[in-house]
């Protein structure tokens, strides 16, 4: 079943394919691959591949990188199509290889209190759990755990850098989901417009499927896009500026025992804390603002030292969305 | 603050990485980075446009001709969706428009073959002046003086040093519609090839097999571009061989 929530986000990033494709046919000069022009990633594999630093596509890029520092990383919630496919074809909200993590943080939730205890090797299996869970007894101020992997997305990057700069062609191309969606719509293109059937038509969707359905932490762990809008996101975090989902101290129950802000989080994190989690990793999709059971999260642009304070007065800013 | 990786995000990074290297060892092995297709013009070499290509298809959408298409995956997974040239519904007069929207300088002025897509070469099975006789549409159409002449038979001769590869003559080329359909048999009696491929290296007219198994299989050396012989269309409405450089200063 689709929240009301997650509906509104279906339809945008629908929206924005819709219109690459109308672009594409109204021959506006935005091809359907108009906005891999934008990508980071891109950018930097083609500099490696081809030796060469394609300049004209700077501008674009930096464009890119200051809409993330300025909103956040809405884009991987409101317009990734990747994030689209989870949203029609995923469960509730899908996270984890075994499933939403969320269960796991409730399930494991003594097991992580143990390890850290014992100081065992458990402890980083459950990392999250374990960070949640002193939070979780801390109350309102405390810091949330991080959870989004830029290490691991650093990885992936510097990988795909060096394979493509060893055999010299865009290498991450093939695999990611983003370009292989927009690979699906110009092979459908290709099919029902010049008629033209090829194989792409059969083998990217299939790819997607496996790359998200049986692999679903790509986009903490293994997205290099999500490396630049991550490093965007520390950017912000380090300088505390920017709007974030913000629990209400007043009206929110999470020292009753509730966290189901952070259950329903897809970046595990504790909203109900204000954190530079929040900053860094937040993606706006907004699903703690309609789950949280007393309505006490809204979109607000404070400062966390001063949320921090026992009794805060953030100012309140408007909505996004409703 | 410390960063933990998780042992599923580590495994996760892990089997994209080796995805990556395998993808990247396959398009090593295989060579197809080197694949010999017809290029737009502004294209340096195969390997050049297939490394600074981004795929964002802006080239098919400039060209006011319809006649770029990017490459299949069933006959390139390296070089997948990098443009490629197809005569059927028209031919190139080196508008430069898909260099112009060119956004990663794959496709660029400046090069020795800015102006070179590849060379025509004569189908022997597949042409009508070869099989029978009395056609000479694809000299009478070619705009290049000096790149088509007939020969002792009134058979088509094609002068790789006139030739730019504008593929007119394999629009025109009216053999598939003379012919009883053969699967066997190409559809044009002229086809053009990239100067990198082996197809181009075939002196004369070929058949249509060799044609197959050569047309985008590379060379070891790649024939010259041309040398000679004028384009008269373009933004400049002439264009020599000579001075391709100079005469896009300004573009």
């Amino acid at each position: 079943m689709k929240t009301r929530n997650k509906t509104i986000r279906i339809l945008v990033a629908t929206a924005v394919l819709v219109a690459a494709v109308v672009c594409a046919h109204l021959g506006g000069g935005a091809a359907i691959g108009t906005l891999c022009a934008l990508c980071p990633v891109g950018f930097t594999q083609i500099a490696a591949a081809s030796g060469s630093i394609p300049w004209q596509l700077l501008p674009g890029v930096l464009v890119v990188l200051v809409v993330v520092f300025l909103l956040g990383r809405a884009f991987c919630s409101w317009v990734c199509p990747s994030q689209l496919l989870k949203n029609i074809f995923g469960g509730h909200t899908p996270r984890g290889i075994l499933g939403r993590s969320g269960k796991d943080v409730e399930g494991e939730d003594a097991l992580a209190k143990a390890a850290i205890a014992e100081g065992s090797a458990d402890a980083n299996a459950s990392g999250s759990a374990a960070v949640a869970a002193p939070a979780k007894t801390a109350g309102c101020a405390s810091c949330a755990g991080e959870t989004v992997s830029l290490k691991t997305q650093g990885i992936v990057l510097a990988v795909l850098l060096v394979v493509s700069f060893a055999v010299k062609f865009p290498v991450f191309c093939l695999l990611c989901p983003i370009g292989l969606v927009f690979g699906t719509l110009w092979a459908l293109n290709r099919v029902f417009v010049l008629l033209q059937p090829g194989w792409e038509l059969i083998i990217f969707p299939l790819m997607l499927l496996a790359e998200l359905f049986l692999f679903k932490r790509w986009c903490s762990a293994v997205c290099p896009l999500g490396f630049f809008f991550g490093l965007m996101g520390k950017l912000r975090a380090k300088l505390g500026f920017g709007v974030r989902p913000q629990a209400n101290c007043a009206t929110c129950i999470s020292r009753e025992g509730c966290h189901t802000c952070s259950t329903v989080c897809p970046e595990d994190i504790n909203v109900a804390n204000p954190a530079k989690a929040t900053l860094e990793s937040c993606t706006f999709c907004l699903d703690c603002v309609e789950n949280c059971p007393t309505k006490s999260i809204s979109l607000k642009l404070t400062d966390p030292k001063q949320t921090s304070t026992p009794n805060p007065t953030p100012e309140e800013e408007p909505e996004l969305v409703a | 603050m410390a960063e933990e990786i998780t042992r599923r995000g580590f495994l996760a990074a892990g089997a994209v990485g080796a995805a990556l290297v395998g993808v990247g060892g396959f398009g090593a092995v295989t060579g197809q980075a080197d694949q010999a297709f017809v290029r737009p013009p502004g294209t340096t070499s195969n390997v050049k446009l297939v490394a600074a290509c981004n795929r964002c298809d802006r080239c098919l959408q400039a060209c006011p001709y319809g006649i770029i298409t990017p490459a299949p995956l069933s006959e390139s997974i390296v070089a997948y969706g990098t443009p490629t040239l197809a005569f059927a519904n028209g031919f190139c007069d080196f508008c430069m428009k898909c260099v112009d929207a060119c956004p990663t300088g794959a496709l660029s002025y400046g090069g020795e073959a800015e102006r070179d897509l590849g060379v025509a070469v004569v189908v022997k099975d597949a042409c009508v002046a070869w099989d029978w006789a009395g056609c000479t549409v694809c000299k009478d159409e070619c705009p290049v003086e000096g790149a088509i002449t007939l020969d002792d038979h009134d058979r088509p001769v094609v002068h790789p040093d006139f030739c730019d590869g504008c593929g007119k003559c394999e629009q025109v080329c009216p053999s598939a519609s003379l012919r009883a359909y053969d699967a066997s048999v190409a559809e044009k009696g002229i086809v053009v090839v990239s100067r990198a491929s082996e197809a181009a290296q075939l002196l004369g007219a070929v058949m249509s097999a060799e044609l197959e198994a050569g047309r985008t299989a590379p060379a070891a050396q790649p024939v010259a571009p041309h040398s000679k012989g004028i384009h008269p269309d373009g933004p400049d409405n002439t264009r020599s061989a000579e001075g391709k450089g100079a005469l896009h200063e300004n573009a």
